[in-house]
């Protein structure tokens, strides 16, 4: 499958929510990554037609989503930004309900209900209210009702939110286990969601798409760029403190220091490799942090 | 087709579990069916309480006098009544052992009351029928000789609702004009109703589920019609539940049903009705209007739900619509700006069929009832087009993008 953006742009209020992106996502897992405002969700609305585009068109498999009315709909799965769903409904209630909305003939619910449940580990919990649930358990929810229709893209608007370290990382395995033979596009500001099961990485900041491309590949175009230093002063030099600087930790009476910089930013510095929280810095600046 | 059809049963099914299922909805309906009936309880004995000392008296006397008008019947109530009447109001007040109640007064009231009256009523309710029927002829036949064509065919409508009309029989009707002045019921259900539809489009918002709504195949136009389906089956069935409780409370309270085949307007208060049916057939009548203006109401709770953001706003702005509807329809009178968009006037059935009044509708004489029921199904159907509007102007992209072409 293959989803191509072209030249795709939104305005709100005279200003570009989103402008001119254009991108073409083949079978994979897509990090979206920006900061709030960025236009990640903007991007989202405008391919599953909550909003209309001011300009630009979307194809999947070179057909214009226009021309193929509703049996899109059929294509994705969709997981919105902090769902709450029905609190009065059991899982497997609303499971049922939204086989319903999509559509899915009465024979294949209960099969692909059982199937799902189990395999985002609620087997068990298919009888328990969904307002019962735990936030890990609820995103759990969230995407098996996306895969319901087994759709050939995944949409996971900032999942990870509200999560705990262990069910953000049982949430991440969750994706990958889904991600084969689709497209998963996964919007986010948290970049370990996406550091280590993204095989592409779009970075969105103030509508625009700065850069789309591998972890790898964007990590490498920072060779040379990211600092490390060891100081044994308990305080930031005065002359550093105009370097971004990535990351400050502690020890003892000194400190360990990142800094994002083009030229060394210190005699003692060492070059080292960048991550992509690194990358994610350097291109959206002092607003990432 | 028959999978689409399903589809929208199984929707409008989650729709009412998701809107009505509920425990709470459950415990609020039991305990607004049980107040109904208390009230119904109250409202019966305060109408008999004066005379339900003397249930002897008055069965004994029902069980001669009901039934048939007939000379000896009148005769023998004047026997006992006519002495009394003609000695008021110098009627003793003192206990005696030989008076049908407590005293000769009271047994002036007594008769008067229960006997006198509603007889003397319905034995002369044919000769007052003959007079309108003669009046509005003559009427119409001036108005004609004058070119009033309205007023010439009003009257004409007006004789030949009259003409006929004569009360065959008496027959106990307290507990009718109970019910029919009874409007506590139609405000539990308006509350109920109003309680269970404010959070109906609101909710999906709160829940953030309208974004799931809006990427499924059914969750746009289906969903909506699910929706509407299930208000108006969930309002239909609270209405018919609460206004059966009344109709069967009252029953089972009075213990007479022979009056439900009498004429209408065998209830004074609809002595000059436009309905020509029986008093069983009115109050079904009653009942399904009063069901109308319930569902009219629904449609604006509906539209509130569909424009504001929060559950709780939804309730507080539908319920100030409400107060202002009652108000209206309570102080407003004959007439006030809105009154044919006001659901409240279907919500108070009787007023509307107490007089044959007429609507001039573009040179035709139009029964003021049903240009009543007229006006506010109209406002009801322009309601929930804003609803589907609403709902459809919002999945802005997709459905109107393939409508209209955006270029870049």
């Amino acid at each position: 499958m293959e989803v191509r953006f072209e030249g795709l742009s939104k305005k709100y209020r005279g200003k570009y929510a989103l402008k001119n992106f254009s991108a073409t996502l083949e079978n994979g897992v897509y990090g979206l990554l920006g900061t709030n405002g960025a236009g990640k969700t903007t991007l989202l609305n405008l391919f599953m037609g909550i909003l209309k585009p001011d300009g630009g068109e979307i194809y999947i498999d070179n057909e214009n989503i226009r021309s193929l009315g509703t049996d899109f709909l059929s294509r994705i799965g969709y997981l919105p930004q902090y769902p709450q769903f029905y609190r009065d409904f059991t899982v497997a209630e609303f499971m049922d309900y939204m086989c319903v909305l999509k559509d899915i003939p009465r024979q294949y619910t209960k099969p692909r209900i059982r199937g799902l449940l189990h395999r985002v580990n609620l087997d068990e919990a298919a009888g328990k209210k969904v307002g019962a649930l735990s936030g890990g358990m609820r995103q759990r929810l969230g995407i098996a009702q996306a895969m319901l229709s087994n759709p050939g893209i995944l949409i996971l608007d900032e999942p990870t939110a509200g999560l705990d370290p262990r069910e953000r990382i049982r949430f991440r395995n969750l994706i990958s286990s889904f991600a084969e033979d689709r497209i998963v596009i996964l919007a986010t500001h948290i970049v370990p969601d996406i550091e280590f099961i993204a095989s592409q990485i779009l970075l969105l900041h103030e509508g625009v798409l700065l850069k789309q491309g591998s972890p790898k590949a964007l990590t490498d175009e920072l060779t040379g760029k990211v600092w490390a230093l060891e100081l044994d002063t308990p305080d930031v030099p005065r002359d550093l403190i105009h370097h971004t600087i990535s990351n400050m930790a502690r020890e003892g009476e000194g400190i360990r220091l990142r800094i994002l910089s083009d030229t060394k930013p210190h005699p003692e510095a060492q070059a080292v490799t960048a991550n992509l929280e690194e990358v994610f810095l350097y291109h959206c600046g002092e607003e990432a942090m | 087709m028959k999978e689409r059809i399903i589809s929208f049963c199984r929707l409008t099914l989650y729709e009412l579990r998701k809107a009505f299922g509920t425990v709470w909805m459950a415990v609020f309906l039991a305990v607004l069916l049980l107040a109904n009936g208390w009230r119904l309880y109250d409202s019966y004995h305060q109408e008999v309480a004066k005379w339900e000392d003397y249930p002897q008296v008055y069965q004994e006397c029902y069980a001669y006098l009901s039934g048939s008008i007939t000379t000896d019947k009148i005769n023998s109530l004047m026997s006992v009544y006519g002495p009394l009447q003609e000695r008021f109001p110098n009627l003793s007040r003192e206990y005696d052992p030989n008076a049908y109640t407590y005293s000769e007064e009271d047994d002036y009231f007594f008769f008067w009351e229960l006997f006198y009256e509603p007889i003397y009523y319905d034995y002369l309710y044919q000769n007052h029928a003959v007079q309108i029927t003669t009046q509005a002829r003559e009427l119409a036949a001036l108005y004609q000789e004058l070119g009033n064509s309205y007023d010439a065919a009003r009257n004409e409508i007006l004789a030949q609702d009259f003409a006929g009309r004569w009360v065959p029989s008496f027959g106990d009707t307290r507990h009718y004009e109970v019910l029919l002045n009874y409007d506590f019921s139609s405000m539990l259900v308006l509350v109920l109703c109003l309680f269970a539809l404010c959070g109906v489009f609101v909710t999906e918002k709160e829940t953030g589920m309208y974004m799931l709504h809006r990427t499924t195949r059914l969750g746009g136009p289906a969903t909506v019609g699910a929706k509407f389906a299930a208000s108006a089956f969930f309002s239909i069935a609270v209405s018919v539940l609460f206004f059966t409780q009344d109709f069967l409370t009252l029953h089972l309270l009075g213990q007479r049903w022979e009056a439900l085949s009498d004429p209408v307007y065998v209830l004074w208060q609809l002595e000059y009705t436009p309905l020509r049916m029986s008093l069983g057939m009115a109050f079904l009548t009653l009942g399904a209007v009063k069901t109308l203006g319930v569902l009219c109401c629904c449609c604006f709770f509906l539209l509130v739900s569909c424009l504001v953001k929060r559950v709780l706003s939804s309730f507080m702005v539908s319920m100030a619509l409400l107060f202002g509807a009652v108000a209206a329809q309570n102080l407003g009178g004959v007439g006030y700006p809105g009154k044919w968009c006001n659901p409240m006037e279907l919500v108070i059935a009787r007023e509307l069929f107490t007089q044959d009044d007429f609507v001039n509708l573009f040179g035709h004489p139009v029964r003021y009832f049903l240009t009543m029921i007229l006006g506010v199904i109209l406002t009801a159907a322009v309601v929930c087009l804003v609803i589907l509007y609403r709902n459809r102007s919002t999945r802005a992209g997709l459905l109107e993008g393939r409508r209209r072409h955006v270029s870049v």
